[in-house]
């Protein structure tokens, strides 16, 4: 599909850099970076100490994102662009948003859609194109 | 659609919202669900002309060549995504997945009465195999087996519910003996299944037990003895939960039904819809063992195509035996099928830019594959389950009455069958076809959205599972529509 390039991993330079307070907020955001500091690795390894060691082998054959940029402070789900984990707060931990990750939520949630609208023309001219593309081949083959 | 996203929104004020949202993504599943249907309409009418020109008696029917047939159904399924992705709101998704309640359990006579009955037909089943006339339809034991069971007992499996667990003659007669309760291998999972699957329909196709009473007798008897065998080691449950490749085919083929056994009673839902749930499938040997539900029905159909004639009689002609090339092309397609559908899982990854593990969204897409396996079931078996169904009850109250009277047994020489099926019947089977593939993209669109926060990568994590879905359609296909032969050798 041509509109796969609609989110490159590129983004993640854009969103942050558009101006310096939209830059400070995702690192004043407590773990959305896992590599930033130790409070944050600790607060984001919490809810796996706390579940027994099964739920986090199952978690490690679920994911390999080690080396992800980005983590989720709640569940620690790694993330390739800074939108999914927006996007994932919003919707999985909607009760403990703060109001940048609200913010961010928000910003997502509408560039998203904007990409989704992209896709729906997409996707019409792709079934346009199969539509016409049956009809005129029945028409042809005798 | 741009609205506020659905945690900060207060429910009183923006209640307006949320219906003229709901209202919006409803309609345009409506649309989609009409086009769908339109396509497949069309494709059944493809289907049927082009089932009238391979009987060539239908005067008057537009031959369509097959490359433009198998076309067609590859588009249908392939607009299917494209109509599908058009439905973007995460709610009304859930909301058709989550439709459902609970019934009371039935009570402990009724599934009494359903063990009871389960060891009486398998009893009557092996006795008249081994004891019974020769003639394939005169003997009761190859109509329960091939049109009772097969074709019409699998096939409410997966329309109806799982009730295989309480009806399954071997696990009742096995609960009654003494087992070792050893500790099962966990290493080994479900692989004895797939292998015991295997072993099963390649017994199924290269043996005469379609139209030898006895052989058929035996390998029940067979199999009898490897089920007692494997409960007397391993416990009951644990053979028939995990190693019986059955009860596991019909474990996943019950995900499949409206109806569910829980712990609170009989759960229902709408059919199709408890395949996106997570946990259904787990580690590489339960997705091959998926795969090769999928695949032996294909094999079955495959070795049956003029195709497969020409090639084993090529093969042979090399100096191979025959039982060695039928054993050969069935290992190496399963392993095809296998790596195409690893293949499309690694694109998902790729596609979906995540960091889920590729053996993690293999397992997440492959139920959808049982609604393909099962639609291709029912193409399959409805034809031969409605016209011998008359035969089976003809025999069988026959036969019943001769075993209750202590008579040889002696059905009627020339029973009932239905003589033809309607001309439009071969569309149908054709639609059945398409109709899994259609549950299958759905399956696969809301197991998407269930996995990740960002939509845009919902619909490009399913690009690997659609092609694939788009080839097996024309391959199915082709299979379904090809002229029946014989196959060679056998």
């Amino acid at each position: 599909m041509t509109d796969s390039n609609s989110t490159p991993r590129t983004d993640r330079t854009d969103d942050s850099g558009t101006d310096d307070s939209a830059a400070d907020a995702p690192n004043n955001e407590p773990a959305s970076d896992a590599r930033s500091t130790t409070p944050t690795q600790e607060q984001s390894r919490q809810p796996a100490s706390r579940t027994d060691q099964t739920t986090h082998a199952e978690k490690q054959r679920r994911v390999d994102g080690d080396d992800a940029a980005f983590h989720c402070r709640h569940c620690g789900d790694p993330f390739v662009e800074e939108r999914h984990l927006a996007l994932h707060r919003g919707l999985r931990h909607a009760d403990d948003l703060s109001a940048e990750e609200l913010e961010a939520y928000r910003d997502a949630y509408a560039d998203e859609e904007a990409d989704l609208k992209r896709f729906r023309l997409v996707a019409l001219g792709a079934l346009v194109v199969l539509y016409f593309g049956f009809l005129f081949v029945y028409a042809l083959v005798p | 659609m741009v609205s506020r996203p659905r945690s900060f929104r207060h429910p009183g004020r923006d209640e307006r919202s949320t219906a003229h949202r709901f209202a919006v993504s409803l309609s345009a599943f409506v649309v989609a669900v009409a086009v769908s249907l339109s396509a497949f309409v069309a494709a059944a009418g493809v289907a049927t002309a082009h089932a009238g020109a391979v009987r060539s008696a239908a005067p008057g029917t537009i031959e369509v060549p097959t490359w433009l047939f198998l076309l067609t159904g590859g588009g249908a399924v392939g607009a299917s995504f494209l109509l599908a992705s058009f439905v973007t709101d995460r709610r009304f998704i859930r909301s058709i997945h989550d439709w459902g309640g609970t019934l009371p359990s039935p009570g402990r006579l009724l599934r009494f009465v359903g063990r009871f009955v389960g060891v009486a037909i398998l009893l009557v089943t092996v006795y008249v195999g081994f004891v019974g006339p020769d003639t394939q339809l005169r003997n009761l034991a190859i109509l329960v087996v091939w049109v009772g069971w097969w074709g019409g007992y699998v096939a409410s499996v997966y329309l109806i519910g799982n009730t295989w667990p309480t009806l399954n003659p071997f696990r009742t007669l096995a609960e009654l003996l003494p087992s070792l309760d050893r500790e099962y291998p966990e290493r080994y999972g479900a692989w004895p299944a797939v292998v015991g699957l295997l072993a099963l329909i390649f017994v199924e196709v290269v043996a005469p037990i379609g139209d030898e009473p006895q052989t058929l007798a035996a390998v029940i008897v067979a199999y009898m003895g490897v089920s007692f065998l494997g409960s007397v080691v391993f416990g009951s449950d644990r053979w028939f939960d995990t190693v019986d490749p059955i009860s596991r085919t019909f474990e996943f083929y019950g995900h499949a039904a409206p109806i569910a056994r829980t712990d609170d009673g009989l759960q229902f839902r709408l059919p199709g819809a408890g395949l996106s749930e997570a946990g259904l499938v787990v580690g590489r040997d339960q997705v091959a063992f998926v795969v090769a539900v999928l695949y032996v029905t294909t094999y079955d159909g495959f070795v049956g195509t003029n195709l497969w004639a020409g090639f084993v009689i090529e093969l042979v002609g090399f100096g191979m035996p025959p039982l060695l090339g039928y054993l050969l092309v069935y290992l190496v397609g399963f392993l095809l099928f296998l790596r195409v559908y690893w293949w499309s899982a690694r694109l998902a990854r790729r596609y979906g830019d995540t960091y889920y593990s590729v053996e993690y969204l293999a397992e997440r897409f492959a139920p959808s594959l049982l609604a393909i396996a099962a639609g291709y079931h029912l193409a399959h078996n409805l034809g031969v389950m409605l016209s011998l169904s008359p035969t089976l009850l003809d025999v069988g109250g026959s036969t019943l009455v001769d075993l209750a009277s202590g008579a040889t047994i002696s059905p009627p020489q020339n029973p009932l069958t239905l003589a033809s099926l309607p001309s439009w019947f071969s569309g149908l089977e054709l639609f059945f076809v398409l109709l899994g593939h259609l549950v299958a993209v759905w399956v696969a669109h809301a197991v998407a959205y269930d996995l990740f926060p960002d939509r845009l990568q919902a619909v490009h994590s399913q690009y690997g599972v659609t092609a694939v879905m788009v080839l097996y359609t024309m391959v199915s296909l082709w299979i379904v529509s090809e002229p029946p032969a014989t196959p060679p050798y056998l």
